[in-house]
């Protein structure tokens, strides 16, 4: 049996156990579905409000954001957020919530690799993340009356698509920042604030200071962000973004590359510590 | 007799602050990183992508205000204190049901109402100074300016606070009665705290949400606060408005009171105190 047929029979074990979970809990689901509605509904209202039908402000937003499309604009930012959360504190809680049960250590001592564990959790995330894609896109199309083509919609999905092997790399890289820090929740609050204040969840990137467009444009999320906008707001446009997709593909060989080394030395560590099922 | 509620109220806010004491990064984190972040940066960014050369035209078609940050910085306030005041008593009974203290705090002789108003009192109390925190620096980094008339505000605050303890006091019956209701509140809070109009304003709501919007204290608060605060335009005359923030602040703390106290004699029948 070659490695790759290992690490994929426990992804997709974890998947399994993962999505029996999921079931076993709809109301989560409801309320995250919930969230993806009332939250950009709220800055909707807020972007109402701040523009007061002005079109001097309605124009300076367009200018800043390359689109008049506010609500679709939020939309779409928030869907990308709670995709990202997903995705990036799924597996590292899921770790965590092995080490508070007890049974992270009887985990290691499986002969499944090491490495899967890291991102076994995370695939399970497709089913609400699409969930929430899917409810978004419904808002758009049916309660705003906003046009979304086939375009927009295979483009969306491609984007999507695009940006599952980074955020799986974040993932790990969270996961291995858990095993070493334990402090989960304190890392999910961080890394939680960065991504809603750097990213461009809920404004245009050319109203952060000069100083920190950069570091903002250094992160996947503000990435996979502006592509999904570009996708479904200007799917005519998406061929002029192959640069960006690149980008977010580099950055994925790259964060699952550090992932990796750090983990094995987060179990090193562990080893000469005896840690890990430390909480 | 009083005299003993308050020393006994009084008596869970020293707790509660010697609890917060050993956890200065949680605390911090709480009380004024967490509504940083997730509510008034991500707020304030999208309000300056409106921004004509610097100056908040479109905002002041509703409220008849320019100035951004001050009428944000107000709503953060109204936001914090409704959130905190909810989150405070909530947590402070799930707490201690987790940790199997609760049966000890319900046998001892103070009246329930003292652990409600004393983590009412502690999260007014770190929503003041994480809030006067915010609008320093809203003064300092994003040019705020409030009138010198923005300490009348003070007595409406305080009359709305009266509101908030009853909303303080439903989360603790909601928390009582149902147990898991965590995310359900953390969800209350927030849109409780939306239709106030902390970060738009109500006369953007559709008329339906604007009626219960009209229902709650908080809403009357801010707005008073914003008036002598930053001279916008009222919601409604003046004295309507002072009537209105009493009327609902005092309708709010005795439909709270009632529900506590229907929660409190359903569990001694049921004997289900303890149970989580």
């Amino acid at each position: 049996m070659t490695v790759f047929t290992r690490v994929a029979g426990v992804v997709i074990a974890t998947t399994h156990k993962e999505l029996q979970i999921m079931r076993r809990y709809p109301v989560a689901i409801a309320v995250l579905l919930g969230w993806s509605l009332l939250l950009p509904a709220a800055y909707v209202a807020q972007a109402v409000g701040f523009s007061g039908s002005d079109p001097a402000a309605l124009g300076a937003f367009a200018d800043r954001a390359g689109t008049r499309a506010v609500t679709a604009y939020l939309y779409l930012g928030w869907a990308v957020y709670l995709w990202v959360s997903l995705m990036l504190w799924g597996p590292g809680l899921s770790l965590r919530d092995e080490q508070l049960r007890g049974s992270f250590e009887a985990l290691f001592m499986t002969p499944a690799p090491r490495a899967s564990l890291l991102v076994g959790g995370a695939p399970a995330q497709l089913v609400p993340a699409m969930l929430i894609f899917g409810v978004v896109a419904a808002m758009l199309r049916f309660a705003f009356g906003i046009p979304l083509g086939w375009l927009a919609l295979i483009g969306g999905l491609a984007v999507i698509a695009a940006s599952i092997p980074v955020l799986l790399a974040l993932g790990a890289l969270f996961a291995v920042a858990v095993l070493r820090f334990r402090d989960a929740e304190a890392l999910v609050s961080i890394s939680r604030g960065a991504v809603g204040v750097l990213c461009g969840v809920t404004y245009p990137i050319a109203v952060l200071p000069g100083w920190l467009r950069p570091i903002s444009n250094a992160l996947p999320p503000t990435q996979i962000i502006a592509l999904l906008r570009t996708a479904v707001l200007h799917p005519s446009s998406l061929s002029g973004q192959l640069g960006r997709l690149w980008l977010v593909l580099g950055m994925a060989v790259l964060c699952g590359a550090v992932a990796l080394w750090l983990f094995g030395r987060a179990l090193a560590r562990s080893r000469t510590t005896g840690r890990l099922g430390q909480f | 007799m009083r005299g003993t509620s308050t020393q006994a109220v009084l008596a869970v806010v020293r707790k509660n602050l010697r609890t917060a004491r050993r956890y200065p990064l949680g605390t911090v984190n709480m009380t004024l990183l967490t509504p940083l972040y997730e509510m008034a940066l991500p707020t304030v960014l999208l309000g300056a992508a409106f921004l004509v050369n610097g100056q908040a035209s479109g905002l002041a078609r509703f409220v008849g205000s320019t100035d951004l940050a001050a009428w944000l910085a107000d709503g953060m306030l109204v936001a914090s204190l409704t959130v905190g005041v909810m989150f405070a008593v909530s947590s402070a009974f799930a707490s201690d049901r987790d940790s199997g203290a609760l049966e000890h705090v319900w046998g001892s002789p103070s009246r329930r109402d003292v652990f409600v108003l004393g983590a009412a009192a502690t999260a007014v109390l770190y929503s003041t100074v994480a809030n006067t925190l915010l609008i320093l620096l809203a003064v300092g980094l994003l040019h705020a300016r409030y009138h010198a008339t923005a300490l009348l505000a003070v007595p409406a605050v305080a009359v709305m606070v009266v509101g908030l303890v009853g909303y303080g006091y439903l989360a603790g019956s909601a928390v009582l009665a149902s147990r898991r209701t965590g995310a359900l509140l953390d969800g209350v809070g927030y849109v409780l705290a939306a239709l106030s109009g902390v970060a738009f304003p109500v006369a953007v709501l559709p008329s339906f949400f604007q009626v219960a919007a009209f229902a709650l204290p908080t809403t009357w608060g801010l707005d008073l606060l914003r008036h002598w605060g930053q001279g916008t335009v009222l919601l409604a005359p003046l004295p309507a408005e002072l009537g209105a923030l009493t009327a609902t602040s005092l309708a709010f703390l005795a439909l709270g009171r009632w529900a506590f106290a229907r929660t409190e004699r359903s569990l001694h029948r049921a004997g289900t105190i303890y149970q989580h």
